[in-house]
């Protein structure tokens, strides 16, 4: 067996790394260090982003082998963000869309309507969030459960990165590190209440404490906002009740960390009302809600022998999605007693990671291992009298196994090569649809997915880079196998999507204040998964022709004493058979500012996405611009902050998914104030 | 079942528990090579043989008795400290036991925070130019 044989030549190269520590003693001659401009050197030196996103190890942005972007914990403070899709939502080519159900993104100018982020993998302190069965969350709203206050940095890969993660690594990759995970944490506590526009309310506290040598982190949250009234002109001319908008949450996350290990384990529960009434339901009817529950644990153990970096990981998930609707068979609108439809998704699962790390002889390092996750995934729907009409069980295991090697034959020089084999591999598979069970096609699914990167230090400061890589995604259980037989039908046939991505590089920094950063990248987008149908059912299928992208991307930033200012400027060219993609965006501009004062900090952005359009059913919405601005007051003790928020401008509009029609179009929230007052002991 | 076959358990290894270092060894290796200058010490001793090989690379002599020593482990840290040596680490938690610098990563970034009284047990005065970089510990 294939899969077999790829772990165990990953056995094989541990077992002769493992040997290979004993030989590798030998003493280098004592010389004298060449002679160096040490401020020059420090301030180089203090500027260096550290990221381990790109290549499962830490290594410096101007190495990794990716196009990587770092937003700092204090950058994220400065300007308030609020939630993770709002700070992604600041890095140049993302785009972001509401559809009052989950905060969407899309990279590289193009979202795909209706996609609760399946096509990017989101990690916290390493532990992925995404679903392959994709149970309802989109973990960049307020189902993300982390104050971003605890946020030391986030590491945003731009482009495909399944040649080391697999599934999800599709479009980008985004790492999530927390203070307890990345920093040095120390005994305290912090703890602050938040209140805003649209009945907005969060209070969160946070505290850590030594434990036998151990830091042991916890954070517990709860959020609620009563909502926005949604203006919907296609179902009717009155804005809809703003309570039928309402979303609550409440979540915790533990983080201990020891010596050379680590336990994090995490409790998140969301509801969001619905007050579009996707799906046919009842518009404005608060009884529409979308539902989930995660809950995650994870032991890392990290041990080192004299020239391997080991690292083990055990883990598990339950991903728990639930909606309810109420329809009104006959009617549009208040019915006197709407039928109420619920549906239930649970995903578990339980996975592991063995992976090692080795320096060589200081020009080649290797990283290596194998990642296995068991799934057992099982969904019901049931009917208006709360009978289950319709369910499906699927086990299935992903395995994950990559190698990736870079070669530093001079320092000038980093030659990096990567293959990564994946397999998807269904157990049992079957539905139960009026009371008779089917059984399922069993098909696995097994990939091999490829990086390879040159890049080329010409001189200090200066990084030349040509990346090719490639995403890949499963589809997902409900792609693959749901089914109600009336309207919907399955297709254990469909193939994983994949995304080619070629880029070439320039990064160079002119002088300590200012660096300047340009790319130009082609992307295929192969065997897309779209909707279409199969008879008079629909049904997900792969699409027949290819998906062309090209980028050219241009971004600059400069400081200077208190100033930051960073910002750039994207072209973006997306078409599917000849025609212009659904929902691309041709220009994305963004422009950062921060100044620091003492304790005073002023900070805002701007953004710009270019106008785009649905392909299905005609509906456009115009060029928008999204502005903010923040005022912090940071002392030790305590903050205070107050940020403002127009998502007004021009109109902002976002496109929505088919399930919302007759609806095409949403509006976002529009200005908005928030006000958080914090204090540490 | 198929999926029994992928359970490949490379779980036994001896292994000596050093913890790892927040930062890439080749941005440790540039900043122990600036401050070796900025000190004017000769070498610096390194048990880590990652950053070891990166030091060579940088053309820094490893001298195992040097003043500089880099270490990652509490009772290193100590027992080199009362030595009177400048120790080096990666670990906030071990300027307590007596190390004088620990260079970190914060925020994505590296950040240096250091122990006075360790350094000024050690007999050396750090330039102006390293010391407006660093933090004071707590």
């Amino acid at each position: 067996m294939n899969v077999l044989r790829s772990s165990r030549t990953t056995l094989l190269l541990l077992a002769a790394l493992a040997a290979r520590n004993a030989a590798a003693q030998g003493a280098p001659a004592p010389q004298a260090p060449p002679a160096v401009d040490i401020n020059a050197e420090l301030d180089e030196f203090i500027s260096t982003d550290q990221i381990q996103a790109a290549s499962k190890r830490v290594q410096d942005v101007a190495s990794a082998p990716a196009d990587v972007v770092v937003l700092r914990g204090s950058d994220l403070k400065a300007q308030g963000y609020r939630t993770l899709g709002d700070a992604l939502g600041g890095v140049l080519g993302f785009i972001s869309n509401a559809d009052h159900a989950y905060q969407g993104m899309g990279m590289a100018g193009v979202y795909t309507l209706g996609d609760q982020n399946t096509r990017m993998l989101i990690l916290l302190d390493g532990h992925a969030l995404n679903s392959p069965a994709e149970v309802g969350s989109s973990k960049l709203g307020e189902d993300f459960g982390i104050p971003l206050e605890l946020v030391d940095h986030i590491e945003v890969v731009r482009g495909p990165a399944s040649s080391l993660y697999g599934n999800n690594a599709f479009q980008g990759l985004v790492n999530v590190s927390t203070l307890f995970a990345a920093g040095d944490s120390q005994p305290g506590f912090l703890g602050a209440a938040t209140a805003g526009s649209g009945g907005l309310g969060e209070l969160w506290a946070a505290g850590s404490v030594p434990i036998h040598g151990a830091m042991a982190s916890l954070v517990v949250s709860g959020f609620r906002r009563t909502g926005t009234a949604q203006d919907l002109p296609e179902l009717q001319d009155a804005p809809l009740p703003a309570n039928a908008d309402a979303e609550s949450r409440q979540s915790a996350y533990l983080y201990v960390k020891g010596s050379d290990w680590s336990f994090a384990g995490s409790f998140l529960s969301r509801l969001q009302r619905l007050a579009s009434g996707p799906y046919g339901s009842i518009a404005g009817d608060t009884g529409n809600f979308y539902e989930n529950r995660r809950l995650s644990a994870e032991f890392k153990w990290e041990p080192r022998t004299d020239s391997v970096r080991w690292m083990f990981r055990f883990f598990g998930d339950r991903n728990t999605f639930s909606d309810q609707f109420r329809v009104a068979p006959l009617e549009t609108f208040a019915p006197a007693q709407p039928d109420q439809q619920t549906d239930v998704d649970p995903d578990r699962s339980l996975g592991l990671e063995a992976q090692g790390r080795a320096n060589l002889n200081g020009h080649l390092s290797l990283t290596f291992g194998t990642e296995l996750q068991y799934h057992r995934y099982f969904g019901a729907y049931l009917d208006a009298q709360g009978a289950p009409s319709v369910d499906t069980e699927v086990s299935y295991g992903i395995g994950n196994t990559y190698l990736e090697a870079n070669w530093a034959p001079t320092a000038a020089w980093n030659l990096v090569g990567g293959l990564q084999r994946a397999d998807w591999i269904p157990g049992r598979v079957a539905s139960t649809i009026g009371g008779v069970e089917q059984d399922a096609p069993k098909e696995s699914i097994s990939r091999l997915t490829p990086r390879l990167s040159v890049i080329w230090k010409p001189a200090a400061g200066e990084v030349v880079k040509a990346v090719f890589g490639q995403g890949f995604r499963f589809p997902t259980i409900f792609e693959r196998y749901y089914t109600d037989e009336a309207t919907q039908a399955a297709n254990p046939a469909i193939k994983p999507e994949v995304l080619t991505s070629s880029q070439v590089s320039w990064s160079r920094t002119w002088t300590s204040r200012l660096t300047t950063h340009v790319a130009a990248t082609l992307f295929s987008w192969q065997d897309a998964i779209i909707p279409g149908s199969s008879g008079d059912q629909e049904q997900y299928q792969n699409a027949p022709d290819a998906k062309k992208g090209r980028a050219l991307e241009a971004e600059a930033a400069w400081r200077h004493q208190g100033l930051e200012l960073s910002g750039g400027v994207g072209w973006y060219d997306w078409t599917y058979q000849g025609a212009p993609l659904e929902n691309s965006s041709r220009w994305n501009g963004v422009l950062k500012a921060v100044q620091r004062l003492g304790a005073w900090s002023l900070a805002g952005d701007a953004r710009y996405v270019d106008g785009r359009q649905s392909a299905g059913t005609g509906s456009a919405v115009p060029a928008n611009w999204t502005l903010r601005a923040s005022l912090r007051w940071d002392t030790a003790r305590c903050w205070a902050q107050a940020s403002v928020e127009d998502l007004t401008n021009s109109r902002r509009r976002d496109l929505v998914a088919p399930e919302y029609s007759p609806v095409t179009w949403m509006a976002a929230d529009g200005r908005a104030l928030r006000v958080v007052l914090g204090v540490r002991l | 079942m198929r999926f029994r076959n992928l359970i490949v358990p490379p779980l036994v290894c001896a292994c000596a528990q050093l913890p790892a270092g927040d930062l890439a060894a080749p941005t440790l290796a540039k900043f122990l090579r600036v401050l070796l200058q900025a000190t004017a010490l000769k070498g610096v001793a390194c048990p880590d043989k990652e950053l070891a090989g990166e030091l060579t690379n940088l053309g820094v002599a490893l001298d195992p008795d040097a003043k500089m020593v880099w270490a990652d482990s509490p009772a290193d840290v100590a027992r080199l400290a009362k030595q009177g040596r400048l120790v080096v680490c990666g670990t906030r938690g071990l300027l307590a036991s007596g190390a004088s610098l620990a260079v970190v990563a914060e925020g994505g970034r590296p950040a240096i925070y250091a122990n006075p009284k360790a350094i000024t047990a050690t007999g050396l005065a750090l330039p102006d130019s390293i010391m407006k970089i660093v933090k004071v510990a707590p």
